[in-house]
């Protein structure tokens, strides 16, 4: 993911060229499955299919994931939109496998002798037609872990969304725990206030001492409550 | 991992009866779709082969188009059959139920090339096990890359779903969050008044007694009024004026001529609704805030009428007006709180000069009947 790295670092582009090759190394391998049967050839052989394939299909899936990290570079901090991340493997796969392409059958082919897909098969090579199939294969696989991708960072994006509505829940279930208490703690029982003041009362008729004594007696108890009231925190 | 598959219709661990997680049809019907999609999408490759543009005219090129997309959908098919009924099964543990989808579109997809191999058999130099391989591997990659994508979408509509849900219940705690705090500072003027009316019961029994008798009295009447108030959710207006008169009638023993009254509210207005304790909250504000500040005192007149079928109750003082109304601003913002906690957006509380001097409060409120 790359929120968890910055863009554009080393480990970004390490990450980016990893991907784009292990969904070389996909293609390459379910091409190998497809095409080792057709070929017959002996057993030899296999491996410098193999070989071939691999430095065939890499090549293009490591373009198509540099061409994402570029454009995700340009949109850097925020994360590539799904429209301009099918731009991004659109251009991606045509663009990469036009040069990787080229640079396969013109250079290292023509050049260095290296052998494609068709000198196995044994069958004219005539690279621009393959172009048009690896293009295609790109667009379809890297289209399909693209959205695999988004739908990942999407995924990560709407948890981080939860946890923080969750945070703040619990928040709120905390300060309401608290509001609570202090509502608790504030509450002077007016049931036995009421009954005491309605004693005061028929005792000054009776014995004014007395009530004096039990006044004085409940001022000092109020200035205790009041004070505890005081000391929490008003909101 | 061990699979613990149980055949729907079995209770689940939650208790939760089994049909339950059985796929509804409209997320069948899209993931048909979808699947169909896919399978489009994969048929377009036949197209993509330039060598045969060479040798067929284009209406046999779309009529093998159009064969080939068959023969996906009948693959396609199988592997969409495999995972919806696979998809019910309960399993334990999710990379369990990750390895049994990927299991059913391996299956499905080797049932669906196996019925293609059936209807055209493979050229007998071409290896059949090797074919078969290379097929159902391909359609592993597609079907892993849809399902994770599935995956992620479902989980990520589910971590929406909880986080709406979570938001809810934090705008529920924070309203009954106002009502406590509203409670604690309710308590918190209780104590004050009742501290210093008794200081002064306390002292006019021994200078006055008569007029210690006659506060100790109005204020046990205060009491008998305030004490139902404060445990409801809404009173009546009459209730309400009553506590506010028996307050007024306290403090009347307390600050003698700087204290005048006036209680201005039709009889038949006083069956209406009214939050409980917003007038007592206005008048003392306007006691304490207004009068007490000033030598001379004032008077406060509390007044209701009807406008546009809303109850307009007004608390105007003489006292010593807005610009030194500090410290009520609390109970005046919990009092807001409160009345939109009860009402929305039907009630209102407005605060402006009064003439020549002093302070207008005026509470609005719907007109409701006492048992709506």
């Amino acid at each position: 993911m790359s929120s968890a790295n910055p863009i554009d670092s080393k480990q970004f582009w390490l990450r980016r060229a990893g991907s784009g090759l292990l969904l070389g190394m996909s293609i390459a391998i379910l091409e190998f499955a497809y095409y080792y049967p057709l070929v017959a050839t002996p057993d030899k052989l296999g491996v410098g299919l193999l070989a071939s394939l691999l430095l065939s299909w890499c090549g293009d899936g490591v373009l198509l994931a540099v061409t994402v990290g570029l454009f995700e570079r340009r949109e850097a901090p925020r994360s590539l939109g799904a429209r301009q991340l099918a731009l991004a493997v659109v251009i991606g796969s045509i663009a990469g496998v036009l040069a990787w392409q080229a640079f396969v059958n013109l250079v290292l082919r023509e050049q260095f002798g290296i052998w494609v897909l068709r000198d196995f098969v044994g069958q004219p090579v005539n690279w621009s037609v393959g172009v048009l199939y690896h293009i295609w294969l790109m667009l379809v696989f890297g289209g399909l872990a693209a959205a695999v991708y988004s739908s990942r960072q999407r995924h990560a994006r709407m948890l981080g969304v939860l946890h923080a509505a969750e945070l703040s829940r619990e928040t709120s279930q905390r300060q309401l725990a608290e509001a609570r208490f202090a509502a608790l703690r504030a509450r002077i029982d007016p049931d036995i206030l009421f009954q005491t003041l309605s004693k005061l009362e028929r005792l000054y008729e009776a014995d004014p001492q007395g009530a004096d004594r039990l006044l004085a007696e409940l001022i000092v108890f109020l200035r205790g409550a009041l004070a505890e009231v005081r000391a929490t925190p008003a909101q | 991992m061990q699979l613990g598959l149980r055949l729907p219709g079995f209770l689940g661990r939650d208790g939760e009866p089994a049909a339950q997680r059985l796929i509804s049809w409209p997320s069948l019907w899209r993931g048909g779709v979808a699947a169909l999609a896919i399978i489009f999408l994969l048929s377009t490759q036949f197209l993509f082969q330039l060598e045969l543009y060479e040798v067929w005219p284009l209406p046999d090129i779309l009529h093998g188009w159009l064969d080939h997309f068959l023969d996906l959908s009948i693959v396609g098919g199988c592997i969409f059959a495999a995972f919806t009924s696979a998809a019910p099964l309960r399993v334990r543990g999710s990379a369990a139920k990750h390895l049994l989808a990927l299991a059913s579109i391996a299956l499905g997809a080797l049932a669906g090339e196996v019925l293609l191999m059936v209807r055209i058999p493979v050229p007998p130099d071409i290896s059949a096990a090797g074919m078969l391989f290379a097929k159902v591997a391909r359609w592993m990659v597609v079907g892993g890359l849809a399902y994770a994508i599935y995956t992620y979408l479902r989980r990520t509509a589910h971590a929406a779903s909880q986080a709406h849900e979570s938001g809810l219940q934090r705008v529920q705690l924070e309203r009954q969050m106002t009502e406590a705090r509203l409670q604690a500072l309710r308590a918190q003027i209780e104590p004050h008044f009742l501290f210093n009316t008794l200081a002064n019961v306390h002292r006019l029994y021994q200078t006055d007694p008569g007029l210690g008798r006659k506060m100790l009295a109005n204020f046990v009447a205060y009491l008998r009024a305030a004490l139902p108030q404060m445990r409801r959710d809404e009173t009546t207006l009459k209730q309400e004026v009553e506590l506010a008169h028996a307050y007024l009638n306290v403090l009347q023993v307390r600050m003698g001529e700087r204290l005048r009254f006036r209680l201005d509210v039709p009889n038949d207005l006083g069956a209406l609704p009214f939050p409980p304790l917003a007038l007592s909250t206005l008048t003392e504000n306007a006691i304490k805030h207004g009068l007490n500040p000033l030598p001379e005192g004032g008077s406060i007149e509390i007044a209701a009428r009807v406008e546009k079928f809303q109850l307009k109750v007004e608390v105007s003082d003489t006292g010593a007006g807005l610009r030194q109304n500090s410290g009520s601003g609390a109970g005046l913002a919990n009092l807001r709180a409160r009345l939109a906690a009860l009402y929305g957006e039907m009630a209102s509380l407005a605060i402006e000069a009064n003439a020549p001097r002093g302070i207008r409060a005026t509470i609005t409120v719907p007109i409701r009947t006492v048992s709506g």
